[in-house]
């Protein structure tokens, strides 16, 4: 699918598996008002010719292609802008200038209901005037009369940071629509995330409330955040005593103002009266005042005039922070770095590390040097010493050792200590890899440029896969080609032939293997060529035309796609007619006919062929293998009976060849492809009759041939196309996350990936919320504990959990790493926490050699309900945790707790060993203390009754 | 159509001289006159139900029509106001014509009919692009392909009914062809102004409303531009007092619609026009009263559908339906609901109408819909003698309505190609033209030393080598080398094409390679047929586009070809491994002079065709006949049904790599040559 542009190049080698992209960015679910965020499809709106027409009225605004969808402009002489970066996430906004002609209007359109509460965000300095572009409707919502009206909210604006304003619309004595609608009287101002939700009584009494403060200097409106000091304590003081005589006076409120009422009460609860809260979003602090007002009035006490607010800001604490970065500490002897040459290995590779200690004391330190490597739970292999290693007063060096990194798949520590002559440690350090020829099972995606607190260097980001999307000739049937700079297929991406296997050599010597891009379908020069020379494998229209493709379209440029692929300097010497010295611009598609066996055999070896003169390690096919409903050749329906089981039959066909061959010669050549349940089973693709999913095995579609041929291999993995985390309920994610593992994962042993994630947050500064580090390393701890991988560009917060999964992929993402049902888990296992957490979908166990292994994810549940990387404060440690477990006829040889890092800790993973208190059958630990996550493993050696199991 | 030039003259000075008359003088409820001696002149064109004032200095407007039943005065004072507006459709608005004094002439067809003509022969200056002030507009250099043209329009009223007839035509008054194309453009004020106003034009996705807010300020809703109109008619309604009119003009030579809100406009398509020839058009304006909506509008009626959910799951449809222009008797009005998705009937009923006037008529049908949500189909089928009309309206429910109707901005479903399959789509239907052509025996000579050669460059043209297969070799004895024009075509659109004929017949031999009929369109296509009538030599060369693949069912070109043609899916594969011979059962015939069959040439794909009684097979791939040679007219016609498609194997030669294939293209083109010497 077609992903905007600069993110494509920004992300050249990021996972952009794009096929439900345009799906996710045509709705925005929950949001009322269209593209509300600016950010979605530009330039399909205004025509060329409406934003003439608005320019000759004396619009200063962008030309039509620029223009966000859905939004449009009326009147004259308003200058507006749409930037891309620099909206509330770090997206597009809106910015408008002062004009009493003319207005930005988005779209609605929704039958008014008895009250509607407009919302956005804004900054900048101006007045600004919001509200409805109205409609009157006739009394069947059928014809648009006239004499709509609403009045505005006019509201001034004074601020650097993003706030958010509401406005309370009372729907007139008639029927009503409208669009929303922007004018900045005077001044310029941004604004963003537009919405116009359904009201309730409540709502409207808090939001008339709002309404009456703003600009009074009542409420927080020149600040995001403020800093939860004696100001805001005292103002909780008088929300909770209005909270208490809300609650006794309930008896005086109206019963359809009560229960929602309560509802905003608890809504707030986690965003004000969190324990140890530090930060308040002006959102909630604003929410809290105008509750204590409206809860006071509710309650028949008098509210008085506004009281004037005197909030502190935020500040950061000034500390830079540097992800995977350790300076030498002052006066002492710091092992600063262990590199290993690659961030992946194969099982029993040689490897070597290199250490480097910096000496800040003011002598020459003279000590030993050794490396250990941890495994598994922590069986620890003695690598490399030297006895004598001295190190002069403020000098650097490094220590190099050479091993074999060993028999075992999955993560494990390098370890390095130094210990002076007195048997005195002073230092140690880990760093972390990966060990696995099937390298989808310890799969990390997590690529990213350099930024100002990182360099480009996929140590830092425990990238271990690259994937190259859409970058060849062709979409499919591609084949070696000599041209040195090409445009591709699809993307039109300007590809150096002689760069990207350079890049791909180097990656290779990291251990990153690289995989490419397919698609079912042909384009670009090469893949019309492809399609010349075999039209039996084209998929038709009912006219006898190459079909045109059903997601992809695009009609072929007869003399483009006759044109060399060379595009580089060297065309400049090459013989080309003149008129085929043309430039591809790339978008033409035709669907190959899955339905012919020869035409799947002969893309599975042209891939084949294709990943072997390349040296790719695997690929990924955007969708899956399955059979796209069209006409043959000669006319015929390619799966005459229609029925949705030949198309199980053909589609599980389809995989098997797929894994036979592309396996045949390695079986741990990666197969990945986008068949998230979502997309595969979703309205996605009921509505639009897409058949190649068929076969999936979930409800309303059945069988499972298809899924289970494409997943009867090693090294494969699926993707659940994901664009971003941000508003998502963190309960669902982790409903979806558990479905897709049990189905997936468990059911049927491959890897499961979901992204690729917008991190959403400013790259280049940490901000109040350290880049967003509570809300995704919530989001972290959920991935890892249903056994997903994450792909999404890097962030520092995304690191943490990055580690633990390098760490400690052997507990998380093994193929015998069995989930025990919630049922199950609920008997044996007791969790006494202070606090609930999120744990009993989430223990797993696996066999070992004299037992077994059980291993239980303990997850704080967020403080907000829904990911917000605006979130500022981290939880407290959770402390006090017991987890008691009845294993009867087994013996608890070992009880280990793991985690990730937290900000303010050495970047390194945190295991403990948790001391066992036994009772019986019932063994019962202590959990060390954690802020997110942690993993507690218990090892049982089986010495009798394993009856309860 | 065809009538010359001097023939639209005659008639032009006959009617004059009628009408010198007829000048001031009122019939029985229809007057046309001059009615202002002062300048500017002025004409006053009335009948008892309407009364249009003409301002001939002024581009030849209309600048005042009042609806007498209503009193509506439905044009409003601005500067741009008026109706009949002529403007070029190669320029946004304006262009230079709406400043230009146009000559006028009052006219006259019996007793009951009656108009004024009016025209203009485009000046050197402000008759091309223009501007919105005059003065300005008069000092804009005309464009040369548009100095010289004539437009003319003439505006006739009947004394028996309120409807407004128009023909327009665009004359070419020079010694070239010339291609050109006009919209027309409606400045209305209906109730005083633009406001309140809804617009409705018809698209694939259905009659699209463009809806005026009711007052200064507000925001309109809905499309401006319909870039794929599927019929011939716009209309206009003010929603305070449901007047409204309704312009109905030739769908098959319409562009696209457009309305400002406060206009309505038709562009039409570039057509070829020889001198003295003259591209001819009409249509009609009629004042409607009491519609809620309009689904359909032509010469001959004006229509709206309404459907409203009435409880217990019923739908109740309501069909209004007058006549424009005469009376219709013993009309029969069918109504019928389909199942958008399941296809099936669900509700039909016939109803007899005896008399079809400009009085609105209402039937009515109630039915229950399985699924209202997935749509139906109401279709009304009209038939009057021997003519029928048919159109329809989707419906899904009232809360679709509403959504659609408020639907500011046509992004609904736009971002997935495949969206369109769940929503109502209505492909355009094929146009059929007939404009008046050039004198062809006058178009300029052919430079006899010169062999020019138009490839029309569909998908793999490239594997032909056409050029290289003509390279060094020189026509008549080594004196003319083949001079190559190459126009790109993608199968939904070539790029480049001879605007006029003229530019076409300069060609020796035009090759449409792969060509699809969708890709050239009506009027190249109609070219390209008329050139081979008129002597021109075409050869035609297959591909995935070609032939029975190339949606020219129905077309003129079918009568081009010296083959019938099998409809899709005539593209055979020899199959996997396999492949047909290339052979001659005419070794001897000359177009196989010096072509050598030792390599024994492999075909893998290729049309399967039927050749028409007179035809010549030359060539066959297996048995199936693939190189023919026909004629059309005065013209010759080859066509070449292989597909530069396939792979050979280890050990074949592929046709277009065979060593015969050059010698062969030189034949060939010699032979399409020949009658050029």
């Amino acid at each position: 699918m077609r992903c905007f542009e600069p993110s494509l190049r920004r992300w050249s080698l990021a996972v952009m598996a794009c096929l439900l992209l345009a799906l996710i960015t045509t709705s925005s679910p929950g949001v009322e008002v269209r593209n509300s965020s600016f950010q979605e499809a530009r330039g399909t709106t205004l025509s060329a010719e409406a934003v003439a027409e608005m320019r000759k009225r004396g619009w200063k605004c962008p030309d039509a292609k620029d223009w966000p969808h859905s939004w449009g402009g009326q009147g004259s002489r308003v200058t507006v802008e749409f930037p891309l970066t620099g909206g509330r996430r770090n997206d597009s906004f809106c910015r408008l200038s002062a004009s009493n002609s003319g207005y930005v209007n988005g779209y609605w359109g929704k039958p008014f209901k008895p009250s509607q509460v407009l919302t956005f965000w804004a900054r900048g300095r101006g007045t600004l005037r919001a509200g409805l572009m109205a409609y009157k409707l006739s009394d069947d919502h059928k014809r648009i009369l006239p004499g709509g009206r609403m009045p505005p909210l006019e509201i001034q604006i004074n601020t650097k940071e993003w706030v958010r304003y509401r406005y309370l619309m009372k729907k007139p004595s008639y029927e009503l629509t409208g669009h929303p609608l922007f004018q900045t009287l005077k001044g310029t101002v941004d604004f963003d995330d537009v919405d116009i939700l359904d009201s309730n009584p409540a709502l409207d009494v808090i939001v008339a409330e709002e309404n009456r403060l703003y600009g009074k200097n009542a409420l927080v409106e020149s600040l995001s955040r403020a800093k939860s000091d004696e100001t805001f304590a005292a103002r909780l003081k008088q929300y909770r005593a209005a909270v208490q005589a809300f609650g006794s006076a309930e008896d005086r409120v109206s019963a359809h103002l009560l229960k929602p009422m309560r509802q905003y009460i608890a809504s707030l609860r986690p965003y004000v009266e969190s324990k140890g809260l530090r930060t308040v979003q002006a959102t909630h602090y604003n929410e809290m005042i105008v509750l204590t007002r409206v809860l006071n009035r509710l309650a028949g006490k008098s509210v008085g005039s506004a009281v004037a607010l005197n909030t502190t800001s935020v500040k950061d604490s000034g500390q830079p922070y540097f992800p995977g970065k350790r300076d030498p500490r002052p006066s002492q002897v710091t092992i600063t770095d262990v590199r290993s040459n690659k961030l992946r290995y194969n099982e029993n590779e040689p490897a070597s590390t290199t250490a480097t200690l910096v000496n800040h004391t003011a002598k020459m330190v003279t000590g030993l040097v050794r490396a250990k490597m941890i495994v598994d739970l922590g069986a620890v292999r003695p690598l490399a010493q030297v006895q004598a290693f001295t190190i002069k007063s403020g000098e650097t060096r490094k220590w190099t050792f050479a091993y074999n990194v060993g028999p075992e798949t999955y993560g494990r520590a390098i370890e390095v200590e130094f210990v002076d002559g007195q048997g005195k440690r002073l230092d140690k350090w880990q760093e972390y890899y990966a060990v696995a020829r099937e390298f989808f099972r310890v799969h990390q995606h997590s690529y990213q440029v350099k930024a100002k607190y990182w360099a480009e260097d996929p140590h830092i980001f425990y990238f271990n896969q690259t994937h190259y999307f859409a970058h060849e000739p062709t979409g499919l049937g591609a084949e070696p080609f000599d041209a040195e700079v090409y445009i591709t297929g699809q993307t039109g991406y300007r590809i150096n032939q002689k760069f990207r296997k350079a890049q791909m050599a180097f990656n290779k010597t990291q251990g990153i293997l690289s995989t490419f891009y397919v698609i079912g379908a042909f384009d670009g020069q090469m893949g019309y060529e492809q399609a010349r020379q075999h039209p039996e494998f084209l998929l038709y229209d009912p006219n006898g035309q190459p079909a045109v493709d059903t997601l992809y379209g695009g009609y072929p440029n007869p003399m483009e796609l006759a044109s060399p692929l060379e595009v580089g300097p060297k065309r400049k010497t090459m013989k080309i007619k003149p008129y085929l010295d043309r430039e591809i611009h790339p978008w033409q598609h035709v669907n190959m006919n899955m339905a012919r066996k020869d035409a799947v055999l002969y893309a599975i070896n042209r891939i084949k062929a294709y990943a072997k003169s390349w040296g790719f390690g695997g690929v990924y096919w955007d969708g899956c293998l399955g059979v796209w409903a069209g006409f043959d050749h000669e006319g015929k329906r390619n799966v005459p009976s229609g029925k949705y089981e030949d198309y199980v039959t053909l589609n599980a066909r389809n995989h098997r060849l797929w894994n036979k061959i592309l396996k045949a010669d390695d079986p741990y050549f990666g197969t990945w492809m986008n068949w998230g349940l979502e997309g595969a089973t979703g309205d996605f693709a009921k509505r639009h009759g897409i058949t190649i999913w068929r076969g999936t095995g979930v409800e309303g579609d059945p069988r499972d041939d298809n899924i289970r041929a494409a997943t009867d291999a090693k090294n494969v993995m699926l993707l659940d196309e994901h664009q971003n985390f941000s508003g998502e309920d963190y309960r669902k994610l982790l409903r979806d996350r558990l479905r897709s593992r049990d189905h997936y994962v468990q059911k049927y042993g491959v890897s499961h990936i979901i992204g690729y994630a917008t991190p959403a947050v400013d790259l280049q500064e940490p901000g109040a919320t350290k880049w967003g580090w509570p809300a995704w390393n919530h989001v972290m701890s959920l991935l890892i504990a249903t056994q997903s991988h994450l792909a999404s560009s890097f962030v520092p917060s995304h690191r943490p959990g990055m580690q633990f999964m390098t760490r400690y992929s052997r507990f998380i993402w093994a193929r015998d790493i069995r989930a025990v049902p919630a049922q199950m888990a609920g008997q044996n296992v007791q969790v006494k926490s202070g606090e609930e957490l999120w744990w009993k979908r989430l223990v797993y166990q696996r066999k070992t050699k004299s037992g077994r292994d059980v291993i239980i994810h303990l997850v704080r549940i967020p403080p907000t309900p829904k990911v917000d990387y605006a979130w500022a404060d981290e939880p407290s440690l959770l402390k006090g945790v017991e987890v008691t477990m009845n294993a009867p006829g087994e013996r608890l040889s070992a009880a280990q707790s793991c985690r990730a890092y937290h900000y303010e800790e050495p970047q390194q993973v945190v295991q403990q060993d948790m001391r066992p208190k036994t009772s019986g059958s019932r063994v019962t630990v202590s959990v060390p203390p954690f802020r997110y996550h942690t993993m507690l493993v218990l090892r049982f050696t089986a010495s009798g009754d394993t009856r309860n199991r | 159509m065809r009538t010359n030039l001097k023939t639209i003259l005659l008639a032009g000075c006959a009617a004059c001289l009628t009408l010198s008359t007829a000048t001031g003088d009122e019939l029985t409820d229809l007057v046309v006159k001059k009615v202002d001696s002062k300048q500017p002149t002025r004409i006053l064109l009335k009948n008892r139900f309407l009364e249009l004032t003409f301002d001939p200095a002024r581009g030849g407007r209309c600048s005042r029509l009042l609806i007498r039943a209503t009193g509506d005065q439905v044009i409003g004072d601005d500067d741009v106001s008026g109706m009949f507006l002529d403007h070029w459709a190669k320029y946004a608005w304006p262009s230079g014509l709406m400043h230009l004094p146009y000559k006028y002439e009052l006219v006259k067809d019996g007793k009951r009919r009656a108009g004024v003509r009016l025209w203009v022969q485009v000046p050197k200056f402000g008759g091309g692009k223009g501007s919105r002030g005059r003065a300005g507009s008069l000092k804009i250099a005309t464009s040369p392909d548009l100095v010289g043209l004539t437009v003319r329009k003439t505006i006739w009223l009947n004394s028996d009914n309120d409807t407004v007839e128009v023909d327009q035509e665009l004359v070419n008054t020079t010694k070239q062809s010339r291609a050109a194309a006009l919209y027309i453009q409606q400045n209305l004020a209906m109730s005083g102004s633009h406001y309140s106003d809804n617009w409705y034009l018809p698209s694939t996705s259905g009659v699209r409303v463009n809806l005026q807010p009711d007052k200064k300020g507000g925001r309109t809703i809905g499309p401006d531009w319909i870039r794929t109109p599927v019929a011939g008619w716009m209309a206009v309604k003010d929603r305070k007092t449901r007047h409204g009119m309704v312009f109905a003009f030739d769908y098959n030579y319409l562009s696209k619609t457009y309305t400002s809100g406060a206009t309505g406009e038709w562009f039409l398509e570039p057509v070829p026009i020889g001198p003295g020839k003259a591209f001819r058009t009409k249509y009609v304006v009629k004042p409607v009263s009491g519609f809620k909506d309009f689904v359909y509008g032509s010469r001959s009626l004006v229509a709206d559908i309404q459907a409203d959910e009435v409880g217990q799951g019923r739908v109740k449809i309501t069909h209004d339906v007058m006549a424009v222009g005469r009376d219709q008797n013993d009309v029969t009005v069918e109504l019928q609901v389909i199942g958008w998705k399941s296809k099936k009937l669900l509700a039909a009923k016939t109803f007899q109408v005896s008399r079809l006037s400009s009085k609105r008529l209402q039937q009515e049908l109630v039915f229950k819909p399985p699924v209202l949500a997935d749509g139906v189909l109401i279709s009304a089928i009209v038939r009057s003698g021997k003519r029928e009309e048919r159109y329809e309206r989707f419906y899904a429910g009232d809360r679709a309505e509403l959504q659609a109707r408020t639907n500011l901005f046509a992004t609904q479903g736009g971002g997935l190609p495949s969206g369109r399959g769940d929503r109502y789509f209505r492909p355009q239907p094929r146009k059929r033209k007939q404009f008046d052509k050039p004198d062809f025996t006058k178009l300029p000579q052919r430079d006899s030393k010169r062999f020019r050669c138009l490839v029309v460059f569909g998908l793999f043209t490239h594997i032909l080598n056409l050029d290289d297969a003509v390279d060094g070799w020189k026509h008549r004895d080594g004196k003319t080398p083949v001079e190559f024009t190459w126009a790109n075509c993608p199968p939904n659109g070539v790029e480049t094409f001879p605007g006029t004929y003229g530019e076409l017949f300069e060609y020796d031999v035009v090759v449409l390679s792969d060509v699809n009929y969708r890709a050239l369109g009506d009027v190249a296509m109609e070219m390209v047929c008329d050139y081979v009538e008129q002597g021109g030599s075409l050869l035609v060369v297959g591909g995935p586009y070609a032939f029975g693949n190339g949606e020219f069912q129905g077309s003129r070109f079918l009568d081009v070809l010296p083959v019938r043609l099998r409809g899709p899916f005539d593209l055979k594969w020899a199959g996997k491994g396999k492949s047909w011979k290339l052979a001659s059962n005419q070794p001897e015939h000359p177009l196989l002079k010096g072509v050598r069959f030792d390599q024994s040439p492999r075909v893998f794909w290729h049309h399967f065709v039927t050749p028409k009684p007179n035809a010549t097979v030359v060539l066959n791939a297996g048995p199936e006949p693939t190189l023919i040679l026909g004629r059309y007219g005065k013209g010759r016609v080859a066509t070449l049904t292989l597909s530069p498609t396939g792979l050979a194997g280890k050990g074949e030669v592929a046709w277009w790599d065979w060593d015969g294939w050059f010698p062969l293209v030189r034949n060939l083109f010699g032979w399409l040559k020949k009658d050029r010497q």
